[in-house]
């Protein structure tokens, strides 16, 4: 019997899609290419989202990585630091045993002597000085066993909230956002609408090179269909703005204008989906000229007032077309043009953001307004249409806004401040009622400024690199020096950095799968890894530390457990999320699988959040529940916030906007990624960017030194005129991964009031040859 | 002229069997094997425009949590 073409082909497919069903090009298939590797998976270590990874290990050690076919986060993709990661684990500096520190040298200590000088320090400062004389200073890569066990030795043990992590610098305005919007944090959306939203906008956010693999969805979600647009909303055009459609290039600080631009366009030309917003929002003012942070104890508290609409419409009056233009620099067509696309009711819209939102003296204000521009058009809640905040750790989620490793926050979205919250913990931790304390800690800058006034006497810095990532560096640096007898530093790190350099007593950390563990990455995806690999010399996992730690200060009922430390941790943890719209699925699940998106409520994951049917707490019959907005009856806030001038702006002696920000290559610091010879060489040191109108003005030529000065620190740098990325007239960008050529001493120690995120998107500069 | 696709799609654990039923529905689209959450389905269009509708129309149901093209051949006469 003959086949003719048209059965051909039809059999043909069907083997395709027979055999991509049972795993052809799955993970199988990747493990069998090499057998003599033994295989496990874990999320990539460096940024918030969450690619799964197969690890291959020979003898103790990482040999072999490769993309994870069966992670629907990146289908078998990694970027070119995911490539890279074995040798992330193999430079030759690693930190292999505790050293402490003789004058101006270190000296290798046991570990015993280590934990105990650390438990002594801490007891002594408690004894001595109270419960705000201590901190530690965590990250956003902590791993959620780790987090979770520091919160609970110090808000449980010490009756101290002085801990709060470097994603304080990242995500707080995300957070904030979030929870004064809807009650909660954490997105309502995943990475499932990249794949089908017809517009994305992007609000400074440089994803081609911050988040790679999530923007090939958008590039072949863009392949697929020739209607999809990509609006790029930045001060700089960066590798992302090569494949935008329209690139708004705007003057730092006018995403403010061109939010309420927006919204007052959709209102003026009734571009509201009036049911939407009648059934599910409300409408909120706050305080306004809320002040900068720069000061010492600074302190701020929002007042909302409820708003009618046509208060908020009276508000939004000033921003029309012609204004935003010149709060922004973004003409005014342009704006008109994206807020039609947002008033048009059959286009799927996906705004993004990350640390171009975040980083900004009113990030929770420009969280709110891109909130607000959704929920006006009612383009949230359905697939392909979300307003979507990405993560730069990986675990910034899972760990800091989930588990509540915030100098104000208790596991599961509770908080210190509410005592029903401090019941509950103290319940689950089974401590006398009344160990927590109900006043919220010092947060990051707040933490710094203690220590550089002398007030903190002891603090642990685990997972992170603050004497480069702080900002005003100089200020934080000298803090620490001129107060070195008097206050006692802990650094743990899998690597020398400038922070260990400051560091009175260094731990050596097991890092990534030389350790167990536990991220939540930016679509609420909880990752579980086992460890894999064997860390070198004498280092150690940083829980295994703190939990050591602990025990020596007499806290052993804390942490009663003598074996599977990380999953028993976990499922204690877990009881804080469940029935709470929060829940996880017990340790062994995670084991099985790339990841589960919570709330898993039997042992289904929530894709669409505060969406029925995907959440099974949202109320079934409506088309959307935010059921975490309980003080406003399951209604999210539509808040009205204007736009406020920058802490700093340029003027005639520092006349150059300065942008500071991250590359493809190196992640954070670089004190991981400038050890993997490949990167390095790709990108060995960091430059200042800079428009090509403004280096002929001032007779920079391509390959020559610029210095760049602020009123707190000067540098100099290699010029980039038109490489990577092209700055905009009257603007520099430097990226701060150089330990080298750290930028922060430059920038401005001013925060969003609410969050208390910093600004390193904006402070004034002069440029100079060098 | 017909044009004719293989997709992958992988649907919510719970609702294999009411996606399978939809799909059974659909013109020019056939389920041709199963494996837990997972479906290889066959679609078939009178022009690239028509197959690459009901792919998209698949795509977006709320039940399906992915839809990847794995296969897609050139015109074949009907």
């Amino acid at each position: 019997m003959s086949l003719t073409r048209r059965q051909f082909i039809r059999n043909t497919a069907a083997a395709a899609a027979v055999a991509a069903l049972y795993g052809s090009g799955t993970a199988a298939a990747v493990k069998a290419l090499d057998g003599s590797l033994t295989w496990g998976k874990a999320p990539c270590r460096y940024c918030g989202t969450g690619c799964g990874v197969l690890v291959g290990v020979r003898n103790g050690k990482v040999e072999a990585v490769a993309g994870d076919p069966d992670c629907s986060v990146n289908k078998g993709l990694l970027c070119v630091k995911g490539y890279h990661l074995p040798a992330m684990l193999r430079g030759k500096d690693r930190l292999t045993h505790p050293m402490l520190r003789k004058g101006d040298s270190f000296q290798q200590i046991s570990w015993d002597e280590a934990l105990d000088l650390v438990a002594r320090k801490y007891s002594q400062a408690l004894q001595q000085h109270g419960p705000d004389s201590v901190a530690m200073y965590g990250s956003g890569q902590w791993t959620i066993p780790e987090g979770y066990a520091a919160l609970k030795w110090f808000k449980g043990g010490l009756g101290s909230n002085n801990i709060d992590p470097n994603a304080r610098l990242c995500m707080a305005s995300a957070v904030v956002g979030l929870v004064s919007t809807f009650g909660a944090d954490e997105p309502m959306g995943c990475y499932d609408d990249l794949d089908k939203a017809d517009v994305y906008v992007l609000w400074g956010n440089n994803m081609s090179e911050m988040h790679p693999v999530l923007f090939s969805r958008i590039l072949a979600r863009k392949r697929k269909a020739a209607h999809v647009k990509i609006i790029d909303i930045t001060t700089r055009r960066t590798p992302t703005s090569r494949y935008a459609d329209t690139v708004m290039l705007m003057k730092p600080q006018g995403d403010l204008a061109i939010a309420n631009g927006i919204a007052r366009w959709l209102l003026v030309n009734d571009r509201v989906d009036h049911e939407f917003v009648e059934s599910f929002c409300t409408f909120r003012a706050g305080k306004t000229n809320i002040g900068y942070g720069t000061e010492d104890h600074f302190k701020f508290k929002d007042k909302a007032r409820p708003l009618s609409f046509r208060e908020y419409r009276e508000l939004l009056e000033p921003y029309t077309p012609e204004k935003v233009e010149e709060l922004s620099g973004v003409p005014a067509a342009q704006l008109v043009a994206l807020a039609r696309l947002f008033g048009s009711s059959h286009m799927r819209i996906m705004s993004l953001w990350c640390m171009g939102m975040n980083q900004h003296v009113r990030g929770t204000w420009i969280n709110n307004l891109v909130y607000a521009i959704h929920l006006l058009t009612g383009k949230i809640g359905i697939p392909g249409s979300t307003p979507f905040s990405l993560t730069g750790q990986p675990s910034a989620c899972g760990t800091v806004r989930e588990v509540g490793t915030l100098a104000h926050a208790l596991p599961g979205g509770r908080v210190v401040a509410n005592a029903q919250h401090r019941a509950e913990a103290e319940k689950i931790w089974k401590v006398e009622p009344g160990t927590i304390n109900p006043v919220p800690g010092t947060h990051a800058m707040a933490m710094f400024r203690a220590l550089d006034r002398g007030d903190i006497k002891v603090m642990w810095v685990q997972v992170t690199n603050p004497w480069i990532t702080i900002p005003n560096l100089n200020r934080y640096r000298e803090g620490k020096r001129k107060n070195r007898d008097s206050s006692f530093i802990v650094v743990s790190d899998i690597y020398p950095t400038p922070t260990t350099e400051l560091a009175d007593l260094v731990l050596p950390s097991a890092g990534w799968v030389e350790k167990e563990g536990v991220f939540g990455n930016s679509e609420r995806r909880t990752q579980q890894w086992d460890k894999l690999a064997d860390p070198p010399g004498e280092a150690r996992p940083d829980v295994w530390q703190t939990v050591e730690v602990a025990r020596r200060m007499g806290y052993k009922e804390l942490f009663p457990w003598s074996q599977q430390l990380e999953k028993n941790l976990f499922e204690e943890y877990r009881l804080f999320t469940l029935g709470k719209g929060k829940d996880l699925a017990p340790y062994e699940t995670y084991r099985k699988v790339p990841g589960l998106r919570w709330p898993v409520v039997d042992g289904k994951e929530t894709p669409y959040r505060y969406v029925a049917p995907w959440d099974p707490y949202a109320a079934k019959g409506k088309r959307i529940d935010f059921y975490s907005a309980g003080k406003t009856d399951h209604r999210a806030v539509i808040w009205a916030r204007p736009w406020e001038p920058p802490a700093e702006e340029p003027d005639s002696e520092y006349p150059f906007w300065l942008c500071t920000g991250r590359v493809l290559e190196h992640w954070h610091t670089g004190s991981m990624t400038q050890r993997v010879p490949q990167l390095h060489r790709a990108m060995p040191g960091s430059y200042c960017e800079i428009h090509r109108d403004d280096a002929n003005r001032l007779g920079i030529v391509p390959g020559s030194s610029v210095k760049l000065t602020s009123r707190r620190g000067s540098i100099v740098l290699p010029v980039a005129i038109d490489k990577r990325g092209s700055a905009a007239p009257g603007l520099v960008f430097v990226p701060f991964f150089d330990e080298n050529l750290p930028i922060n001493e430059l920038t401005l120690d001013a925060f969003c009031p609410l969050s208390k995120e910093p600004d390193y998107k904006k402070c004034a500069v002069k440029v100079e040859r060098a | 002229m017909s044009r004719i696709g293989a997709i992958l799609v992988r649907v919510r654990e719970d609702a294999a069997e009411q996606v399978i039923l939809r799909l059974g529905r659909m013109p020019g689209v056939e389920v041709v094997e199963t494996h837990k959450h997972k479906l290889a389905v066959l679609i078939e269009g009178d022009s690239p425009k028509e197959q690459e509708k009901r792919h998209r129309e698949i795509a977006g149901w709320p039940d399906v949590m992915e839809a990847l093209m794995v296969f897609q051949s050139g015109e074949v006469e009907a």
